[in-house]
């Protein structure tokens, strides 16, 4: 297996055949788990929660790749696939406070980083994670992509189907909010 | 974009951004040892436990399909007999108690005193015929009172 060479025009066939798909499905899992978790733990915060969304992303990844057209590559469609299952993961928790429902996102999001073993972060880490906890939920997305994950304005365009332009200017925005929040907590 | 590019916007993003260019872009969480190594077996599992449970559905395949219809059709037939077949019997009950009520009292208003007036009258109708609806009526009529009359109708 090591030496299969990846190619993802032939993965996305084998996962489209009986006989290969189960380890095509295999060779998927292991090429992008890891990218996709963290993109995952980003929104989510909590390991258990973030298990649980990556599981979803796979499964729907199994049963949805005769979806998928190749009009971008493999990895766009993946992670499209986990951003939308994260934010449906979140919009649950929505629902138990119709009066405040945002509230009820930063509430659940803050416990999870007061109560997670899996954080090795300091105390201003910890801050930084508050304040972006605290921005409206597409400039968290894009700050993620950009500031963590330092991926380019078009590929971050292509998922979440947004232009390039609003990205920098959502992204603008999302620095001097996380900067005003840290300088109003010293 | 060339390291000089870079250099250059890094220095920017610290005029602007001072508090995240000293924390930086450090990943602070961490997740529990051998994660990633099990991970795929962890998911292979999963497929296997999901195929599983649709080979169990599609058994019940056909039951299932029918379900809402049966359950729409057992809701109507209880609706029925809760209901209709209830009010049906009382009204006719009501219909046969008004029939019965109705030949009493014909026969409570038949004194023994006309009864030979009534025979004679079927007497003399006896060649052949005996007394029509309207002759019964004529007689009943004659015989009572029209208190008795207008209180019955």
């Amino acid at each position: 297996m090591q030496n299969m060479v990846f190619e993802e025009k032939d993965l996305v066939e084998n996962l489209r055949q009986d006989k290969t798909r189960k380890l095509a499905f295999h060779i998927l899992v292991k090429e992008y788990q890891e990218r996709l978790y963290w993109h995952i733990r980003k929104i989510i915060l909590n390991h258990d929660d973030t298990d649980d969304v990556l599981q979803n992303t796979f499964l729907k990844a199994w049963h949805g790749i005769e979806n998928f057209k190749g009009e971008s590559s493999l990895f766009t469609w993946l992670y499209k696939i986990a951003t939308n299952e994260a934010i449906t993961f979140l919009n649950k928790k929505k629902k138990r406070n119709i009066f405040s429902p945002q509230e009820e996102i930063h509430n659940y999001l803050i416990n999870s980083i007061e109560s997670e073993e899996h954080f090795s972060g300091d105390k201003i880490q910890k801050k930084l994670q508050e304040a972006i906890i605290r921005l409206p939920e597409k400039q968290r997305l894009v700050f993620n992509m950009k500031y963590f994950d330092e991926m380019k304005y078009q590929e971050i365009s292509e998922i979440l189907e947004t232009s390039v332009g609003a990205l920098k200017a959502s992204y603008h925005h999302a620095v001097k909010k996380i900067e005003e929040y840290l300088k109003n907590s010293e | 974009m060339s390291k000089e590019c870079k250099d250059l916007m890094n220095d920017k993003f610290k005029i602007m951004a001072p508090g995240l260019s000293n924390i930086g872009n450090k990943n602070p969480f961490t997740t529990p040892e051998g994660y990633f190594d099990s991970f795929s077996e962890k998911m292979q599992k999963r497929l296997e436990k999901e195929n599983d449970n649709l080979k169990i559905t599609s058994k019940r395949g056909i039951f299932q399909l029918f379900k809402p219809y049966l359950a729409f059709a057992a809701i109507f037939i209880g609706a029925f007999m809760l209901v209709y077949w209830p009010v049906q019997n009382i009204v006719n009950k009501n219909r046969t108690v008004a029939e019965i009520e109705s030949n009493e009292y014909i026969m409570e208003q038949l004194e023994w005193s006309s009864l030979w007036e009534f025979v004679s009258m079927t007497e003399q109708n006896s060649e052949g015929e005996e007394p029509d609806q309207s002759q019964i009526e004529d007689y009943l009529v004659a015989s009572a009172s029209d208190f008795d009359i207008y209180f019955e109708y």
